[in-house]
């Protein structure tokens, strides 16, 4: 799991993503001050993406939902259970 | 002008059986999406429509202060949304959060969406609808997408559509590179600025990441 924090004030806050997040995460997180590297993806959304780089779902808001990681590992399994 | 509604209530492609035994595809079986047309002559085209979509009991309200669920417009030509957008929770519009007025957040009430058809609509096309949602209940919690796809007539049923159709908009004009990705769509590469779990600086790739296999990329809106 990758995880882009977007449009942040600056470089010198950014530790501070880490201690608003709870639980804090255990995978790495690029981060896109301006928003200009990663304009395709939206705000507070999560992607599943298969191996050959391709989108499998799009979630919408659900960052913001402060969906934790189990939330989005027992998503992948209901998922692929379909 | 006389008014003529249709209720159509959709059956979210679930068995009985799971309705039965798991709580949440219960609560999504609830949710529900109407099409009011205004009267028109029969077999003509109408004038406008309005959507309308039910929350099902038990969508919930999230820790953060947020109910409900996201729906994500894609109309065919000729439909022209009518009104202003949803005045709830104005700063998830003021932050943009929301990509209006194609994506608008549907609160626990019945929320309305009128569109007027216009020169150039064609009869046979439909309104593509995403929903997406958080529900919990019974202990139990998750994420719902669903495609329907509605005909604007008289008579017309919403019925399930394609589920790895998750266009929306138009977007005609924002560059092809800015356009929301969609499923189906490569995910892009990125290189940054990386911060470690542990709280270190380093450069990242996201192209990287990607090639190395199946990945989850979640997007934060900068410091909270």
């Amino acid at each position: 799991m990758v995880a882009i924090s977007q449009e942040d004030k600056g470089l010198d806050t950014a530790p501070a993503i880490l201690a608003d997040l709870d639980p804090r995460p255990t995978y790495p997180i690029l981060i896109d001050l301006e928003r200009e590297g990663t304009p395709r993806y939206e705000r507070t959304t999560v992607y599943l993406i298969n191996a050959k780089g391709i989108i499998q779902q799009v979630l919408p808001m659900m960052t913001h939902m402060r969906a934790t990681p189990d939330t989005l590992l027992a998503e992948i399994d209901r998922q692929s259970a379909r | 002008m006389n008014a003529i509604t249709l209720l159509l209530p959709v059956c979210l492609g679930l068995t009985p059986s799971q309705s039965m035994t798991d709580p949440v595809e219960s609560a999504l079986d609830q949710v529900s999406i109407e099409v009011t047309i205004a009267a028109s002559p029969r077999d003509a085209i109408p004038e406008s429509a309005t959507l309308r979509i039910q929350m099902g009991e038990g969508a919930s309200s999230t820790d953060s202060g947020i109910p409900g669920f996201i729906v994500q417009l894609d109309p065919p030509k000729g439909l022209r949304l009518l009104g202003d957008p949803v005045v709830k929770f104005e700063e998830l519009r003021d932050n943009e959060f929301l990509m209006e007025p194609w994506e608008r957040l549907v609160t626990e009430e019945s929320t309305q969406i009128g569109f007027a058809v216009e020169a150039g609509f064609d009869p046979s096309s439909t309104l593509g609808v995403n929903v997406v949602g958080y529900v919990a209940s019974g202990g139990k919690e998750a994420f719902l997408r669903r495609r329907f796809e509605l005909k604007i007539e008289n008579g017309a049923v919403a019925a399930l559509g394609d589920p790895t159709n998750s266009s929306w908009g138009p977007f005609e004009d924002v560059a092809p590179d800015k356009r929301p990705l969609v499923i189906g769509d490569k995910a892009p590469g990125f290189t940054g600025p990386m911060l470690g779990h542990e709280g270190t600086l380093a450069k990242g790739s996201l192209g990287e990441s990607l090639d190395r296999g199946p990945l989850i990329v979640a997007t934060y809106r900068g410091h909270w």
